[in-house]
């Protein structure tokens, strides 16, 4: 059984991660474990597709809290991830450090730390560090505003915003998840992160078009992709 | 004025030397170190040099010690130094923007600056005490009276020594200058600051014990129940209470958490010392230490919030993995032993180390445990 483990930062990205595995290997026999650390301990927090006795790909998404945790968490257990039997660990954190005296993130850095691992325990590991804030992804499919409030038409947003998502590069969106919530506000709405935002938005969001389309203009997403598709059946 | 950097030697030329060269300090500093680097001992350098400025020890009860100090303020710089040895004054200078006030040599040959004179004359000082602290005198000699304000306001905090059955039986009226001038005493200060302030000091360290996740209404001293009175003690023995929201009882200090008991005595000197209004450096031993992730870390904030404001100089040590995740490196200064030779690692002196460990974005805490502070990222690129 081929077993792969994805490292987020919070639970927004271990739901978007969810429902895009769900849709990219819907044909496989797959079981999907979501897990949150809290307080050093492992919780499961749901499960999945197949059970695991029949599945021939186990992943596993551990929410680890907070940023800067996934890189620490894939170094401190890279060893006992391999013993294990993962085949592959890949982690997705925000570039946007919440920090203004902390320098930015540089991916180049974190590519040579995770090759790094590669090399020193034979295991596949891949960072994508998503710029600035995971929602910038959500903000490549704006139509899922609709699941809100269908007066959110893109001709609605692109007045609240005073530019059009659709032609804009969302990368260079300082703080996409404040950008959801000023559109949102707009029809009385709020975006907190909480984790029925997270699921409405998964839910809504259009995976065929994020997939297929929408890798090709932006390159973090393509490489978080890449890396799916070199793990998964 | 505001210490800048020590140099500290003891038992130099001795196995068991033990020397720490130019520890620099900003408005906050959390010295990070595997156990027995000397951490404490940094804390307890400074609260020593202090003490030996006030009086209240000797270098007669030192066998050894050889300080540099650096003091600054906005304007000027004092160098002050003086070296120990077989518990007397051997070395001891001070200068002020290099221009030289003390310069004292062995057997206790001082010269020193005179003001009313305004010249520097030779004295004979004896070799037990400090000049600094022997020949104080505001008109003839003021340069010393910046070192003797600021040795006041040195205030040191061991937590993990903060004992839980500890009681004080009050006789007579408390003078605030004594309790000002003393160590950090817990049930003195509370009573001293609950005279004085009142709600004012009461009133903030509830908020900030709410702050951390304790929700308490009300702190205080009260008679301990259940101790036997010597027959000439005539006031019953206090300890520490608090009430706690939703507790019709008054906990008492043994009953109290050793965590909780610890964040209190944080917060209640920490006001106390923001109250007198004096700035001064507070020292702090083991921050956070007994407490759980999120309350150690909403301490760790009040306490930086606090000193960002620039009242206090704060100064703590740690091992703890939440604690060190908390505090931004910026304020870290790592402490790394090798035989007696302690070296300091900080982003002052090690810009680059600590600049390209933000780009990896891990924890801080990778920073002090995977040794990146000394040894770069070392990672093929």
């Amino acid at each position: 059984m081929r077993k792969t483990l994805f490292i987020v930062e919070g639970q927004t990205e271990q739901v978007f991660v969810s429902k895009f595995l769900e849709h990219l290997v819907a044909l496989a026999q797959y079981s999907l474990t979501l897990v949150k650390l809290h307080g050093g301990e492992l919780i499961n927090v749901g499960q999945r597709g197949f059970p695991e006795d029949v599945a021939t790909h186990h992943i596993r998404i551990v929410d680890v809290g907070n940023d800067e945790k996934v890189n620490s968490f894939i170094s401190e257990n890279v060893e006992e991830f391999k013993r294990k039997g993962f085949d592959s660990v890949f982690g997705l954190r925000d570039r946007f450090t919440g920090s203004s005296t902390r320098k930015p993130i540089n991916p180049e850095a974190v590519d040579s730390f995770a090759k790094n691992l590669e090399k020193t325990f034979d295991i596949q590991v891949g960072i994508t560090i998503a710029i600035e804030e995971l929602e910038a992804w959500f903000l490549l499919v704006p139509e899922f505003f609709m699941c809100y409030s269908t007066a959110l038409t893109n001709e609605k947003i692109s007045n609240v915003l005073g530019f059009d998502i659709q032609d804009t590069d969302v990368e260079t969106i300082t703080h996409p998840a404040q950008t959801i919530s000023k559109i949102l506000k707009s029809v009385g709405l709020d975006y907190k992160k909480r984790l029925d935002d997270s699921y409405k938005i998964a839910e809504a969001i259009d995976y065929e078009t994020l997939y297929l389309q929408k890798t090709l203009i932006n390159p973090t997403l393509k490489k978080f992709v890449d890396q799916l598709e070199s793990a998964l059946p | 004025m505001k210490l800048h950097s020590i140099t500290y030697t003891e038992y130099e030329d001795k196995e068991f030397a033990w020397k720490i060269d130019a520890i620099d300090f900003i408005n906050i500093n959390l010295i990070v170190g595997k156990n027995s680097t000397g951490k404490s001992r940094v804390l307890r350098v400074i609260d020593g040099l202090a003490r030996l400025l006030e009086g209240v020890r000797q270098p007669n009860g030192m066998v050894t010690g050889d300080y540099v100090a650096v003091f600054k303020d906005k304007s000027s710089e004092l160098v002050y130094s003086f070296q120990i040895s077989d518990m007397k004054v051997i070395k001891e200078s001070l200068a002020i923007d290099g221009e030289i006030k003390l310069n004292r040599g062995k057997g206790g040959k001082t010269s020193i600056w005179f003001e009313q004179q305004g010249m520097s004359i030779d004295v004979q000082i004896p070799e037990i005490h400090l000049a600094a602290s022997a020949r104080r005198d505001a008109d003839q000699h003021p340069f010393f009276e910046p070192l003797h304000l600021w040795a006041k306001t040195v205030k040191y905090f061991e937590s993990s020594k903060l004992e839980t059955h500890a009681l004080t039986a009050f006789e007579g009226k408390l003078a605030k200058d004594a309790v000002e001038a003393g160590p950090l005493n817990l049930h003195l200060i509370i009573k001293s600051a609950k005279d004085r302030w009142g709600r004012n000091f009461v009133r903030p360290v509830i908020n900030d014990m709410v702050r951390i996740g304790y929700k308490i209404t009300d702190f205080g001293l009260a008679p301990q129940q259940g101790v036997n009175l010597p027959l000439a003690m005539t006031n019953a023995p206090q300890a520490v209470y608090l009430l706690e929201e939703g507790v019709p009882k008054k906990l008492m200090q043994n009953e109290i958490s050793t965590g909780m008991l610890r964040a209190l005595a944080t917060l209640i000197f920490m006001h106390y010392i923001r109250l007198l209004k004096k700035g001064g450096i507070f020292l702090i031993d083991d921050v956070g230490e007994g407490l759980d992730f999120d309350r150690a870390t909403k301490l760790l904030k009040i306490l930086i919030e606090e000193a960002e404001q620039g009242f206090i100089q704060l100064v703590m040590t740690t091992n703890d993995r939440f604690v060190m995740n908390e505090v931004p490196l910026s304020y870290w200064s790592v402490i790394q032993r090798t035989a007696g030779m302690v070296k300091v690692f900080n982003q002052r002196n090690h810009p680059n180390e600590f600049a390209e460990f933000e780009e990896y974005g891990f924890n801080n805490f990778d920073f002090f445990a995977k040794e990146f502070y000394s040894k770069g990222m070392k990672i093929d690129k």
